[in-house]
């Protein structure tokens, strides 16, 4: 991964991936061009985002109304919007959308898997 | 390794728009206690600001505005960690012998970048401080039982005990239908569960053991420090989303530091930015087994000043004021908030969702 601009790029494509250190496997998250762990370049990779919701709350904060959780995907952990009626901790989730909101900043979306 | 105690402290008063620049809000703290201690300000070795101020120089820039020539000029930043970790630089400078006096002043104004981290891409749409504290409350809730009005109780008892601080931000009492009637900001977190951003400064004077009595017949010393950064980002802040590891490992270090246990603590300023926080960090520092009910009276005295739910969280200058806080309590200068005779007292700041944590522990 060049910089951070890649990976927002993929995500505004709609391309959850993840940087993956070239040299030892390692992934970086947050995203990061240097590895964590050995320092290597990442690269980024795709990879099958259905994970786990560990906790959730309702947001009312103006702009971003409604149900957000973290997801463990792999042990990758994200925030995300939950797109189901009835959420539940332990529920399977998967990555329905995710891109760039008008300010920039990444969003990402959740379905029940 | 020297001992270091606290000689003197002031904070100004909190309030939404001071008019001030951040500056002029740290210059004003550091007034009073140029103004209130005897000493000779060319002895000043140091001048630490804690800010999240996007104003380059700052602590340089403050320390020309004040007279001072100090050695050491420098901003510490670690978002609203940024207070405590300035005063165990100091402690640090000190102990090493490398200085003998020096300034901590922590300066915020109420539109502080500081408030939100934009790096931490992890969190998505969802990133305001609200919503990391929104999770931590479900799950604790979910685990432990914790309920709504527990965590309202937290705000009724800060939100009191601001009513008699004169520098607090909300100098009026809230009741338990106040706060569980206020708005859902990220349910189940509400509007009187929030601390508030705010202008503010705050400052303390530490000094060896070898000058401190030439300032003060009453000096507090620092007995122990701890600290911890686990990550920056809330992703990878905690496994469990029920403590805050960073906060546990630094009350650890604190503990071990000064040969003193929760037990023997008598007053603690802990950071209550939201209920839930408080609720963690009586658990995180050992004064209550987790998922315990709340005390209301009794036992060690938390938040006596009203806390960051009643004080206003002028970011950069909140950890400063917690130890400024504690020094008043251990030597008796707290006016209608005293807690009487305590004789140790704690302070424990987090940064973003917890993600760092200092604890310092302190004794007459």
């Amino acid at each position: 991964m060049k910089d951070i601009r890649e990976f927002l790029e993929s995500i505004a494509a709609g391309e959850f991936k993840i940087p993956v250190c070239g040299s030892c496997g390692a992934r970086a998250w947050p995203p990061s061009k240097s590895c964590p762990n050995c320092y290597s370049h990442t690269m980024l990779e795709r990879i099958d985002p259905i994970g786990t919701l560990i906790e959730f709350a309702i947001s009312n904060v103006r702009n971003r109304e409604g149900a957000f959780g973290v997801i463990d995907i792999d042990g990758i952990k994200i925030v995300g919007g939950l797109k189901t009626q009835r959420p539940s901790a332990g529920m399977k989730m998967k990555l329905s959308a995710c891109g760039l909101r008008e300010d920039g900043s990444p969003f990402y979306d959740f379905e029940a898997a | 390794m020297r001992k270091v105690a606290i000689v003197s402290w002031a904070t100004t008063q909190f309030v939404k728009d001071s008019k001030l620049n951040v500056f002029e809000l740290g210059c004003e703290a550091c007034a009073k206690i140029l103004h209130s201690t005897d000493f000779d300000k060319q002895d000043l070795d140091a001048v630490l600001l804690s800010s999240c101020t996007t104003e380059q120089y700052s602590s340089t820039i403050i320390s020309e505005m004040l007279g001072l020539s100090p050695k050491v000029s420098q901003r510490v930043d670690n978002l609203c960690n940024s207070g405590t970790n300035a005063v165990a630089n100091a402690y640090s400078l000190i102990a090493s012998e490398m200085c003998e006096l020096a300034l901590v002043v922590g300066a915020e104004k109420a539109d502080s970048t500081g408030n939100k981290l934009l790096w931490d891409i992890t969190r998505g749409s969802f990133m305001f401080p609200v919503h990391w504290a929104a999770i931590f409350a479900k799950a604790h809730m979910r685990k432990y039982g914790t309920t709504e009005e527990q965590m309202a109780m937290i705000a009724v008892k800060n939100r009191k005990n601001a009513t008699k601080n004169p520098n607090a931000l909300f100098r009026t009492a809230v009741t338990i239908e106040q706060v569980m009637n206020s708005r859902k900001v990220a349910d189940p977190v509400k509007l009187l569960d929030c601390s508030a951003p705010c202008d503010g400064a705050s400052a303390v004077l530490l000094a060896s053991d070898r000058i401190a009595g030439r300032m003060t017949d009453n000096p507090v010393w620092i007995k122990g420090i701890g600290q911890k950064t686990t990550s920056a980002s809330f992703a990878n802040s905690t496994n469990d989303l029920t403590t805050i590891e960073s906060a546990k490992s630094a009350a650890r270090d604190a503990y071990e530091m000064s040969h003193l246990g929760p037990e023997s603590i008598d007053v603690a300023e802990v950071h209550d930015a939201f209920t839930i926080l408080e609720i963690l960090a009586m658990e995180d520092l050992g004064f209550q087994e987790k998922g315990g009910k709340i005390r209301r009276n009794g036992g060690i005295k938390v938040n006596p000043r009203g806390g960051i739910l009643g004080c206003g969280h002028p970011v950069g200058a909140t950890g400063v004021a917690q130890v400024a806080e504690i020094a008043s309590q251990l030597s008796g200068k707290a006016g209608g908030s005293q807690v009487s005779g305590c004789k140790h007292g704690l302070v424990h700041n987090l940064a973003a969702a917890g993600s760092s944590a200092t604890v310092i522990i302190m004794g007459r």
